[in-house]
C-alpha cells in the first residue's frame, strides 16, 4: 500500500460507530450517560444532524418512537442498567415495527456491577428480551472493522425489516484507542426506508407475508398513520386473538427470519486437518485470532469461527459446529452465554467453556483451554468422526 | 447566627476518591456532622457512589445504601417504613444523590415519595451536570454552560429548571437551598430539617473544578459568588408556601460569577445582560414571596 492509500490515524470504535450509523442514514441520536457508552455520546454531538438529550433511559426509547414514526432513523448507546430501562419500550418498538439502533455496550455485572470493565454478559437477555421470545437482530462487532461495517449493515437491517436492531459490542471494544488506517474501510451507502409508494387507500400494518408493512411517516398528507403497540389488525386497531391479529403477531416473527437470511454473518478459518472449532464473538475475537496463530506456530491446527450475526443464530454455522468433534468456545462471562445459546442446557461433553470475569480473555487462556479440550474425549457423533467432514 | 458552633466529630473521614476541591465532598463532611451517628445514607448512582469509596477506603462512618440511578427516595421510603417498623424513630434516613438523580432520572421515585410525605430527608448535591460519567449536560445544568453534550456552538440554551419550586409544590414541611460556601447556614438547614417530620428537602450547590473549569481552590470562593450575584439565592421554604431569605447578598453582577469559570467562556455581553436581568427578576419574586410569607 502506498503512502497515500494509507490514511492511518489515532482513533478508537465509539467514533467509528457514530460515523458509520450517520453515513448509512442514521440522523437522530438520543442519548443519556452511562458508562462505558459515554463516547458514543459525546460523538454524536459533534456528528449527528440532531443529538438529543435524555432525562432517562426510558424517555430515551420513547424519544426514538417518536423520531421513528415520523421517518427519522434514531439510534441510542447505553449498557445494560440503561438497557433494562428501556425494556418495555423495545417491546413496544418491536410491536410497532419501528426502526432503530441500540448500541449496547456491556459491562460488568450484576446490576451496576464495575461500570469500567467490560464483559460478555448480555446475550442471552437479547435473546428472551421480547416477551414471547420473538427474534431481536443483534450484530456483535470483533474488531475496528466490523464496528464500521456492522453498524451501516444494522442501520439498513433495521429499515429493511422495520424493527429496533442491537449492536453488542463491550467496553474495551468501544474504549480503547489505537492506530487504524482508515482507508481499509469501505464505503456506506445510505439506507432506504421500505416507502408506501401506491396511491390506494393505505393500512399501516398491511404486509405481504414474512415482511414489514411498508411504510409512511406520521403526519404525510395523504393518509392516517395508526401505531399500536397493542396486538392489532391491518388497521393498526386494538384486536384480542382474532385470526388476522395473531397473523399480524406471527409475521413479526417471519419477518425477522426471512428478512435476517442475507445478513447471516460470520468469519470461518478452517484448519486442514483440524478436528477442534475454537468458537468466539465480540471483543474476544482478537484474543482468538492471536491465540489461534499461537498454536499453529507450535503446528497445532484449530479452526476459528467469530460469530458476528448472534441473533437470530446462523443456522450455517451450527453445521460448521458439527463437524467437529472438539469445540471450545470462549466469551467473558461465567456461566457460558453462547454456549448455551447453541447447546441449551444438553453441552456436549466434547464442548469446553473458556470462561472468565472481570478481565479481558487473553490468548493464553484459549491456549490453555485448547490443551485441555485435548485431552478430553471427542463427540463420537460428529461429522468428523463419522468422516463426512468436506 | 450567633453563637452558632459547627459540630467537631466527624463521621465522614480521610480516605475517599473525590476529585480535589469537590464541593460534594465536603458537603457529606457537613451533612454528617450535622446529623449524627444515627443517620443512614443512600446513593443512587452519582460521583459519591465512587467517593464513597472502593476498597480499601471507605469515606463515611455510617450505613451506607448505594443503590440504582433513578431510585434514591423509593429506596429511602423502603428504609424508613422498616425502620418504623423496628420501633427505630431516633435514625434519620438521608438520600443523597446528585442532580441527574434528582432533576432528571429520579424526579418520578421523589415526587412520588414526596407527594406520599415520606419521613426522610434528601439532599441534592448539585454540581449542574453528569460529572461521574464525563460532564454530560443535565436538566440543573445553567444556560449559557459548555458541557461535553452541549459543545462549542451549542452550549445549553435552556434555563436550569427550579428544583426548589418543583418539590415546594408538593406542600412538604421543608425545602431549603444551601451552599458548601456557607457551611453554618447549611448545618443549621441539616439540624432544623431533622427536628421536623416528612419529607425534607436541601437543594445544595457544590462546584465541581473539573467540570466546571475551575482551579480546585476557587470551589468555595465560586459557590459563594453564586449566592452574591443571586444567582443561586439562600433560603427556605415551609408547608409550601412561608419563604424566607436567609442571607441578603451584596448583588454582585453576575459576570464576576461567570467569567471565573471554563465553562461559561461562550457567554458574550449581551447573554450576561440578558441573564443579569433574569436573576433580578428572580431576585424581585422571591423576596415578593418572603414578604408575602411575613404578612
Amino acid at each position: 500500500m502506498s503512502e497515500l492509500s494509507s490514511r492511518r490515524v489515532l482513533t478508537d470504535a465509539s467514533r467509528l460507530i457514530i460515523e458509520a450509523a450517520v453515513r448509512a442514514g442514521a440522523n437522530v441520536f438520543v442519548g443519556y450517560p452511562i458508562t462505558p457508552a459515554n463516547w458514543l455520546y459525546h460523538y454524536a454531538t459533534q456528528r449527528f444532524p440532531t443529538t438529543l438529550p435524555a432525562t432517562d433511559e426510558i424517555t430515551t426509547l420513547q424519544w426514538m418512537a417518536g423520531f421513528a414514526t415520523a421517518g427519522k432513523f434514531p439510534v441510542t448507546a447505553t449498557s445494560f442498567p440503561g438497557f433494562a430501562l428501556m425494556v418495555e419500550s423495545v417491546n413496544m418498538a418491536y410491536m410497532m415495527e419501528l426502526p432503530m439502533l441500540i448500541v449496547l455496550v456491556q459491562r460488568l455485572g450484576p446490576s451496576t456491577g464495575s461500570a469500567t470493565t467490560g464483559a460478555q454478559g448480555d446475550l442471552l437477555l437479547l435473546r428472551g428480551v421480547i416477551s414471547g421470545g420473538y427474534p431481536l437482530p443483534v450484530f456483535s462487532p470483533s474488531n475496528f472493522e466490523d464496528c464500521w461495517e456492522l453498524t451501516g449493515r444494522a442501520v439498513a437491517a433495521s429499515l429493511q425489516m422495520r424493527t429496533p436492531v442491537v449492536l453488542l459490542t463491550s467496553k474495551e471494544m468501544v474504549m480503547t484507542s489505537r492506530s487504524f488506517d482508515l482507508s481499509r474501510l469501505p464505503d456506506i451507502q445510505q439506507a432506504a426506508w421500505p416507502e408506501y409508494r401506491s396511491a390506494n387507500g393505505y393500512l399501516p400494518y398491511r404486509a405481504k407475508p414474512a415482511e414489514p408493512p411498508p411504510f409512511l411517516p406520521v403526519g404525510n398528507r395523504q393518509h392516517q398513520v395508526r401505531i399500536n403497540a397493542s396486538t392489532h389488525d391491518a388497521s393498526g386497531l386494538i384486536r384480542k386473538a382474532t385470526p388476522e391479529a395473531l397473523a399480524n403477531t406471527r409475521r413479526l416473527q417471519e419477518k425477522i427470519e426471512a428478512g435476517m437470511q442475507k445478513h447471516m454473518l460470520f468469519d470461518y478459518h478452517a484448519a486442514p486437518g483440524s478436528d477442534t472449532l475454537l468458537v468466539t464473538y465480540g471483543v474476544t475475537a482478537e484474543a482468538a485470532r492471536d491465540a489461534i496463530r499461537r498454536l499453529r506456530e507450535h503446528g497445532r491446527a484449530i479452526s476459528l469461527l467469530v460469530v458476528k450475526t448472534l441473533l437470530p443464530f446462523p443456522p450455517e454455522a451450527l453445521a460448521i459446529l458439527r463437524r467437529y468433534a472438539r469445540v471450545l468456545i470462549a466469551e467473558e462471562n461465567l456461566s457460558g452465554l453462547l454456549r448455551e445459546l447453541i447447546y441449551g442446557q444438553m453441552t456436549p461433553a466434547s464442548v469446553l467453556g473458556v470462561n472468565k470475569i472481570g478481565k479481558l480473555i487473553s490468548p493464553e487462556d484459549i491456549v490453555a483451554g485448547y490443551e485441555k479440550l485435548s485431552s478430553m474425549p471427542s463427540n463420537p457423533n460428529s461429522e468428523a468422526q463419522g468422516g463426512k467432514r468436506s | 447566627m450567633k453563637n452558632f458552633v459547627i459540630p467537631e466529630t466527624d463521621y465522614m473521614v480521610p480516605g475517599h476518591l473525590a476529585c480535589p476541591g469537590c464541593g460534594a465532598s465536603l458537603g457529606m463532611r457537613f451533612a454528617l456532622k450535622a446529623l449524627g451517628e444515627k443517620t443512614m445514607v443512600v446513593v443512587p448512582a452519582c460521583c459519591w457512589s465512587i467517593i464513597a469509596g472502593p476498597f480499601p477506603y471507605s469515606a463515611v462512618k455510617v450505613p451506607l445504601f448505594h443503590t440504582a440511578f433513578e431510585t434514591a427516595a423509593s429506596v429511602a421510603s423502603g428504609l424508613r417504613a422498616a425502620l418504623d417498623m423496628q420501633g427505630q424513630d431516633d435514625v434519620t434516613v438521608m438520600a443523597w444523590a446528585g442532580d441527574g438523580g434528582t432533576f432528571d432520572i429520579g424526579l418520578q421515585a421523589l415526587s412520588g415519595a414526596a407527594e406520599r410525605n415520606e419521613d426522610f430527608i434528601y439532599v441534592c448535591y448539585d454540581n449542574e451536570a453528569y460529572m461521574n460519567t464525563g460532564i454530560q449536560r443535565s436538566s440543573a445544568t445553567p444556560e449559557g454552560a459548555w458541557t461535553t453534550t452541549t459543545p462549542e456552538g451549542h452550549v445549553k440554551d435552556r434555563p436550569k429548571k427550579n428544583i426548589v419550586d418543583i418539590l415546594a409544590a408538593h406542600r412538604i414541611p421543608y425545602v431549603a437551598t444551601a451552599s458548601v460556601a456557607y457551611p453554618h447556614d447549611f448545618i443549621r438547614k441539616l439540624q432544623k430539617a431533622q427536628s421536623m417530620h416528612g419529607t425534607r428537602f436541601i437543594h445544595l450547590l457544590s462546584p465541581c473544578p473539573p467540570g466546571w473549569k475551575i482551579p480546585s481552590d476557587d470551589s468555595i470562593e465560586i459557590a459563594r459568588l453564586a449566592v452574591q450575584t443571586k444567582l443561586f439565592p439562600l433560603y427556605e421554604i415551609e408547608d409550601g408556601e412561608k419563604v424566607t431569605i436567609n442571607l441578603e447578598p451584596d448583588g454582585l453582577p453576575v459576570r464576576h460569577y461567570f467569567e471565573k469559570q471554563g465553562r461559561f467562556r461562550y457567554l458574550t455581553d449581551a447573554d450576561y445582560e440578558r441573564i443579569q436581568r433574569d436573576v433580578d427578576h428572580r431576585w424581585e419574586i422571591l423576596k415578593r414571596k418572603a414578604e408575602w410569607a411575613k404578612e
